[in-house]
C-alpha cells in the first residue's frame, strides 16, 4: 500500500518539477548550438562571466516570481525602474557614506515603492500592469529629477567587488543569487506565508473566506519584488561602475517577466515556483549574449526579443479551450 | 436601464471632456478657434488608435502594441514611396494592408493561439518597432504629393482634420448598431455563456483585431500624412493616451463594455490638454514626463472611481 | 427514428465522467434523467449541447451518424437545452439575450428569427411573473433568470430538448406552468428532463433512466417505480431513507440561547436574532434571495453589518472573517468557485484554514498537514488519487466535501453552511447527515438550504426567512415541508 503511493507522488512530483527542468534543458541546448557554431565558445570563462551576468536578473525574477504567483493579473513593471533608481541613489549616495549603510537604504526605498505598488493594486484596485507602469514612470521621474540628466558618482571599490569578483573560482554575485533562491524557495514552499501566496494566486475570494487577508499578502509579495529589484541595481551599478542615466536597467523588465513565465509559473497565478527560474535566466542571459557575440544589429535584436515573448506565450500562457 | 441605452451614455464623459478642456483652451488661447482643425487633425492617430482600442477592449482583449503598430504603417508607407516609387491610391492601400496584417496576426495569436493578449502584443510591439526600424533606419522619406495636398488644404474645401473626425464616427456607428456589436460586448462579459449560445468566441476576437487593424492602419496614414516623412521614434505616448481615452469612453480591461465615440471625443481631449500642460512652461525634457504622469494618474483614478460605484452597486 | 448514443465514452484528465452510456430515446417520451453527484449527466447534457467534445461514442439521429463539435452544431440538427449553469450573458438585457439565441438559431432552424424570438417571449410570459425585458439578466433573481434559460430553449420547439435542473430556483406555480408546456410540447420531440428531485421527476416523466458512474444502469417506467427504489439503485446500496429523522428534536430544551447567540443588521438582514444551544442544527429556509445567505456571510464577518454576536456567553467583535474563524466561526460556501483553491492539492486546501491560523513565518508542517488530509479523507469519502492531487482534478461533489473538510479541520464552535448540499447527489447527502449529526454534539450549526427536503432529516429547529426576516420558526411536529412551504411563499405564519 505505502508503495502504491509513493508511485502517486512521485507522478505528481515529476509533473511539478518538469516546468522547472525544461528551461534549463533550453539553456543547456543553446550552449551546444553556441558551441558548434563558435567551436571554443564554450569555456569555464565564458560560463563564470555569464553566471555573473546573469546574477542581478536572476534576482530580480525571484521577486517578479512571487507578485506573479500572487494573484490573477499580478506582475511588476516597474522593476527595471525601481533597479535604474538603485543605481542612480546608490551612486549618489555612496560618494559620503560606507556600502553598509547605503545598500539597506536602498533596499528600503526599493521595498516602499513595492509597497507603494501594493497598495495601488490591492487597496484602490488599479489594474496590475497599468499601476506598476505608473509607478516605473514615476520611478524614473525621481531618477531624472534627482540626477537632471547628468551622471554622478560611481561604484565604489567594494562594490565592484561584490559584482564582479569571485570566490573559489565561483562569481560572487551568482552566490548571492542562489542564497536568496534558496531563501525564497523556501518561503514559498516551507512557510505559513508561502501557503498563504499559493493560495492567494489560487482563488482570492477563497482566501479571504478562509481568513487570510489577500491585501496584505500581495503587498507584501509586492514589496519584496521591490526589494530585490533594488538589490540587482546595486549589482548592476558594481558591474558598470558608472550610472549613465536615469534608465540604465530599463531593458530588463521585460526578461524578467518572461523569465518567470517560462521558469515555470502560471501567469494567472498559484502555480509555479522559482527553481525554474534558474535556467530560464541563464537561457534569456545566454541568449543575449549570442546577439553580442555574433554581432547582431540592435533592430533585429528588437524583433527577436518580440518573437521569444510570444512563442513563449504560445507555449506557457495558453488560456483553456472554451469546448472540453 | 437598458445595456443599450447605458452604453450609449459612456460617450458622455468623453464628450464632456473634450467640450471642456476645449472650452479652457479657447479661453486662454484666442487663436485657438482659427487653429481648430489642424489640432484636431493631430489628435485623429490617437483617436483612431482609441477606436480601435475600445473595440478590442470590448471583447475582454486589450492591444498594447498600438504605438509601435502605428511607427510600423508609417514605416511601410514611407518608404514604399520614397524606396519603390509607390503612389496613386495603392499607398493607402498599403498602409491599410499594413494595419490590417498586424491585425490578423493579433487575431490569430488570440483567437488559434489563445495567448493571453496583453502579453503577446507587448511581445507583438517589439517585434513592429524593431521591424519598423529595419525597414526604415532612420527618419528619412517623403510621402505622395497629393497627399500632402490633402493634409495641407483638406478636401472639397473642407480640412481633412473634420473629414478624419467624421470618418471616424460613421466608423464608430457602422460598428455599434451592427448585429455584431452585441455578440463583441456578450464575448466580452461573459464569454463560457456567449459560447454555450453558439456564438463562436473565437472568431469574434479575431474580427474585433482585424476591425482594429483597419484603424491602426488609418491612425497610421494619418500621422504620416501630419509628418510627411517617416520617423522610428513617433508614438511614445499613443498606446496609453489610447487606452486612457477608451477607458474614458466606458471600456474596461474586464471587458463588455465601452462607447467608441466616447473614446474618440476622449482622445480629443487628451490632445488638447497636453497644449495646456504645454502652456504651463515646464522643462522640454520633462514635458514628456509630467504628461505622462498626468495620464497614468488619470488611469488610476477612472479604476478607483469604477471601484467605488461597482462596491456601492453590489452592496445590499 | 428518435435518437441514439451510442457508447459514449468522456474523461476529464484521471476522472471518468461518461463510462459507455447507451441510449435510445422515442420521440414524443418526456425522459427524466437521474443519478448521483458525478454519474454523468451534466457531462451528457454537455455533449449533446458542442459544450464538451467525447473521447469516444456515435450518436444517431433518427438511424443517421451526426457528430456534435460546437454549439452551433447542436442547433443544427435541432437540439436545445435550459442548462443548469445558465447560459446568459449577465450584462446584457434579457430581450439582447434572446435576440442572440434568436439570431442563432434562427438560421439554422430554418425558421424566422423574429418569430422565434415572439416565442421565447410568449413562454416567459406565461410564468407568473412579470419579467422586465430591457433589463440586465444580471438583475433578475436566480429563478428569473432560470425562467428565461428555460423560455430560451423551449422557445424553438427544438427535436431534442434537454433541461439540467431546470426547477432548482423556481416557484411551484412555475413548476406546474412548465409541467403543463412539456406536456405539451411532447407529442412533437423528445425530452431528456435532468434533477435531483426524484419527486419531480416522477411526476412528469414517462421513463426513468438512471446513471451511476458513468453508465446508464437501469430503465424504468415511471409508474413501475417509487422514491427508494431509485435512491436504491442510484447507491448501488441499500441506503437508509433519507426522509427519516436523523435526530429526535424534542430531547432538546427550549432554546435558551445558552451557547452562541447572533443579533444581524444589514442592508439585506432586516433584523434577525438567533440563539442556539451547544449541539442543536438551525436550518434556514425561504426563497433564495431573502437574506438567509447574507445573514450568514454577515455573522461571519465578509460583509459589513451591524451586529452583536455573543459565543459562550462572550460578546464578540467580529469586523473580518479572520476575526470569526478565530472565535472559532467558520462559513463554507455551497459555490464551489468561491471556495476551492483548484490549482493546489487537496491536502493544502484542506489546511487552508488551519494554515490561516499560523503566524507567517512559521514553518509548514507537512507531515501534520498530510495526516490531516488523509484523517478528513477518510472521514468523508473523498475519493481522490492522493491527497498531493490538486483539487481541481477531483469531480465536484469530492471538491465540496474537500471544502467541508477544511471547516471540520479547526474544530469550529459555530459552522454557517452557505447551501452547501446543492448539487450533491442522495447517497453523498446520507454521508453528510451522519457527518453533521456527530459534529454537531460539540457546537452549534446553523444550515441554509435552498431545498427544504434537506433540512428536514436533520434540523433541530427551521426558521423561515422572508425579504430579511425571520417570519415564521417550526420545530418538533410542526416542522413539515408543507408549513414550511406555506410560511416561505406566503411572507406569513400558516
Amino acid at each position: 500500500m505505502k508503495h502504491l503511493i509513493s508511485k502517486e507522488r512521485a507522478t505528481l512530483a515529476i509533473a511539478k518539477y518538469w516546468k522547472a527542468i525544461t528551461p534549463f534543458g533550453l539553456f543547456i541546448i543553446l550552449l551546444i548550438i553556441g558551441q558548434l557554431a563558435s567551436p571554443g565558445f564554450l569555456s569555464i570563462s565564458y560560463l563564470a562571466h555569464l553566471l555573473t551576468l546573469a546574477a542581478p536578473l536572476g534576482i530580480m525574477t525571484l521577486g517578479q516570481t512571487f507578485v506573479i504567483l500572487s494573484g490573477k493579473e499580478d506582475l511588476d513593471f516597474s522593476c527595471g525602474a525601481n533597479a535604474s533608481l538603485a543605481i542612480v541613489l546608490a551612486a549618489l549616495f555612496l560618494r559620503h557614506h560606507g556600502l553598509g549603510v547605503v545598500a539597506p537604504m536602498i533596499l528600503l526605498i526599493g521595498a516602499s515603492f513595492g509597497i507603494l505598488n501594493g497598495i495601488g493594486v490591492r487597496i484602490v484596485g488599479v489594474p496590475p500592469l497599468i499601476m506598476t507602469f505608473g509607478s516605473a514612470m514615476l520611478l524614473y521621474g525621481v531618477g531624472q529629477a534627482v540626477t537632471r540628466g547628468m551622471s554622478i558618482g560611481t561604484s565604489p571599490p567594494l562594490l565592484t567587488h561584490i559584482a564582479l569578483g569571485r570566490v573559489a573560482g565561483l562569481p560572487i554575485s551568482f552566490l548571492i543569487w542562489m542564497g536568496l533562491l534558496a531563501l525564497a524557495a523556501f518561503v514559498l514552499r516551507r512557510t505559513i506565508y508561502g501557503r498563504w501566496l499559493y493560495a492567494a494566486g489560487s482563488n482570492a475570494y477563497a482566501t479571504r473566506i478562509a481568513g487570510i487577508s489577500f491585501a496584505q499578502v500581495g503587498i507584501v509579495a509586492y514589496a519584496i519584488s521591490g526589494a530585490l529589484s533594488a538589490l540587482a541595481g546595486l549589482l548592476y551599478l558594481g558591474r558598470f561602475a558608472i550610472p549613465s542615466g536615469f534608465k540604465m536597467a530599463e531593458g530588463y523588465t521585460l526578461p524578467c517577466i518572461m523569465a518567470v513565465i517560462l521558469g515555470g509559473t502560471s501567469f494567472s497565478g498559484g502555480e509555479g515556483g522559482v527553481l525554474g527560474t534558474v535556467g530560464s535566466v541563464l537561457f534569456l542571459t545566454s541568449l543575449d549574449t549570442f546577439f553580442s557575440i555574433f554581432n547582431i544589429a540592435q533592430a533585429w535584436r528588437i524583433v527577436l526579443n518580440g518573437f521569444l515573448l510570444v512563442l513563449i506565450l504560445l507555449f506557457y500562457a495558453r488560456r483553456a479551450k472554451l469546448r472540453e | 436601464m437598458s445595456p443599450l441605452l447605458r452604453r450609449n451614455l459612456q460617450m458622455l464623459p468623453g464628450l464632456l471632456f473634450a467640450v471642456l478642456i476645449a472650452g479652457i483652451n479657447f479661453a486662454l488661447f484666442p487663436r485657438f478657434l482659427r487653429l481648430f482643425s489642424s489640432h484636431l487633425l493631430l489628435v485623429m492617430p490617437v483617436a483612431f488608435l482609441a477606436l480601435g482600442e475600445t473595440i478590442v477592449m470590448a471583447t475582454g482583449e486589450v492591444d498594447l502594441s498600438l504605438g509601435a503598430a502605428l511607427i510600423l504603417v508609417n514605416a511601410v508607407s514611407v518608404v514604399a514611396h520614397s524606396d519603390y516609387g509607390i503612389s496613386g491610391p495603392l499607398f493607402l492601400i498599403i498602409g491599410l494592408a499594413t494595419g490590417l496584417t498586424i491585425g490578423i496576426i493579433h487575431g490569430l495569436l488570440v483567437s488559434l493561439g489563445r495567448v493571453n493578449s496583453f502579453l503577446a502584443t507587448v511581445g507583438t510591439s517589439f517585434a513592429w518597432s524593431g521591424l519598423a526600424l529595419l525597414i526604415l533606419g532612420e527618419p528619412r522619406g517623403s510621402v505622395p504629393s497629393w497627399f500632402s495636398e490633402l493634409f495641407s488644404t483638406g478636401l472639397a474645401g473642407i480640412p481633412i482634420g473634420l473629414w478624419l473626425l467624421f470618418g471616424s464616427l460613421c466608423i464608430f456607428v457602422i460598428f455599434e448598431f451592427s448585429p455584431l456589436a452585441v455578440k463583441f460586448y456578450a464575448v466580452g462579459s461573459a464569454p463560457r455563456s456567449a459560447f454555450a449560445m453558439g456564438i463562436n468566441v473565437n472568431r469574434i476576437k479575431f474580427y474585433a483585431f482585424l476591425l482594429n487593424g483597419l484603424l491602426v492602419g488609418l491612425a497610421g496614414l494619418t500621422i504620416t500624412g501630419i509628418i510627411g516623412s517617416g520617423d522610428p521614434r513617433l508614438g511614445s505616448f499613443s498606446t496609453l493616451q489610447a487606452i486612457l481615452a477608451a477607458l474614458i469612453g466606458g471600456a474596461s480591461f474586464a471587458g463588455g463594455t465601452g462607447n467608441g465615440a466616447g473614446a474618440v471625443f476622449a482622445a480629443i481631449g487628451l490632445q488638447f490638454t497636453r497644449n495646456l500642460v504645454a502652456w504651463f512652461g515646464i522643462p522640454h525634457y520633462l514635458l514628456d514626463l509630467t504628461y505622462g504622469g498626468i495620464i497614468v494618474l488619470l488611469i488610476i483614478a477612472i479604476s478607483f472611481a469604477r471601484r467605488m460605484l461597482e462596491t456601492k452597486g453590489m452592496k445590499g | 427514428m428518435g435518437w441514439k448514443l451510442e457508447h459514449w465514452v468522456k474523461h476529464f484528465g484521471r476522472t471518468v465522467a461518461l463510462n459507455g452510456v447507451n441510449l435510445s430515446l422515442e420521440p414524443g417520451t418526456i425522459y427524466g434523467l437521474v443519478g448521483p453527484n458525478g454519474s454523468g449527466k451534466s457531462t451528457l447534457v454537455k455533449a449533446l449541447t458542442g459544450l464538451v467534445r467525447l473521447d469516444e461514442g456515435k450518436l444517431f439521429k433518427d438511424n443517421t451518424q451526426v457528430t456534435i463539435s460546437s454549439p452551433l452544431d447542436a442547433y443544427r440538427h435541432n437540439i436545445c437545452a435550459a442548462h443548469q449553469e445558465i447560459s446568459l450573458v449577465p450584462n446584457l438585457s434579457v430581450i439582447d439575450n434572446l435576440r442572440i439565441a434568436a439570431l442563432l438559431k434562427s438560421r439554422l432552424f430554418g425558421l424566422q428569427s423574429g418569430e422565434l424570438l415572439e416565442e421565447m417571449l410568449s413562454i416567459l410570459d406565461v410564468f407568473s411573473h412579470r419579467i422586465p425585458v430591457q433589463s440586465p439578466v444580471r438583475r433578475l433573481g436566480r429563478g428569473e433568470q432560470q425562467l428565461v434559460e428555460i423560455a430560451k430553449a423551449l422557445g424553438a420547439r427544438p427535436e431534442l430538448l434537454l433541461l439540467d435542473e431546470p426547477t432548482s430556483f423556481l416557484t411551484e406555480r412555475d413548476i406546474e406552468y412548465l409541467f403543463e408546456k412539456l406536456l405539451a410540447y411532447k407529442a412533437s420531440s423528445t425530452i431528456l428532463f435532468i434533477s435531483h428531485r426524484l419527486k419531480e421527476v416522477l411526476e412528469v416523466c414517462d421513463k426513468i433512466i438512471i446513471l451511476r458512474d458513468g453508465r446508464n444502469v437501469a430503465e424504468f417506467s415511471s409508474k413501475d417505480v417509487n422514491i427508494d427504489d431509485v435512491v436504491e439503485i442510484m447507491a448501488g446500496r441499500s441506503v437508509a431513507s433519507f426522509t427519516r429523522l436523523l435526530r429526535e428534536p424534542s430531547s432538546l430544551k427550549e432554546s435558551g440561547g445558552g451557547f452562541f447567540s447572533a443579533r444581524v443588521r444589514s442592508p439585506k438582514v432586516k433584523d434577525v436574532c438567533i440563539t442556539m444551544e451547544r449541539g442543536e442544527i438551525i436550518g434556514l429556509a425561504g426563497l433564495v434571495g431573502h437574506g438567509q445567505s447574507e445573514l450568514l456571510r454577515a455573522i461571519a464577518g465578509l460583509v459589513p453589518s451591524n451586529k452583536v454576536i455573543t459565543l459562550q456567553e462572550k460578546k464578540l467583535r467580529i469586523k473580518s472573517p479572520a476575526d470569526a474563524i478565530r472565535n472559532g466561526i467558520v462559513y463554507v460556501s455551497g459555490v464551489r468557485a468561491d471556495m476551492i483553491l483548484p490549482e493546489r492539492s487537496v491536502r493544502e486546501n484542506v489546511a487552508i484554514i488551519k494554515n490561516g491560523l499560523q503566524m507567517p513565518l512559521a514553518p509548514v508542517r507537512e507531515r501534520m498537514e498530510r495526516e490531516l488530509a488523509q484523517t478528513m479523507k477518510q472521514k468523508l469519502g473523498i475519493v481522490c488519487r492522493s491527497v498531493d492531487e490538486p483539487v481541481r482534478f477531483l469531480s465536484g461533489g469530492n471538491q465540496q466535501k474537500t471544502v467541508i473538510a477544511r471547516a471540520l479541520a479547526v474544530k469550529p464552535k459555530v459552522l454557517l453552511l452557505d447551501d452547501v448540499l446543492k448539487g450533491i447527489d442522495t447517497v453523498t447527502k446520507t454521508d453528510f447527515y451522519s457527518l453533521l449529526s456527530e459534529i454537531a454534539k460539540d457546537c452549534a450549526i446553523v444550515f441554509f438550504a435552498s431545498d427544504v427536503d434537506e433540512l428536514l432529516p436533520i434540523a433541530t429547529r427551521i426558521l423561515v426567512m422572508y425579504e430579511g426576516r425571520v417570519i415564521a420558526k417550526f420545530q418538533g411536529a410542526a416542522m413539515t415541508r408543507e408549513n414550511i412551504l406555506a410560511a416561505a411563499l406566503h411572507g406569513g405564519g400558516e
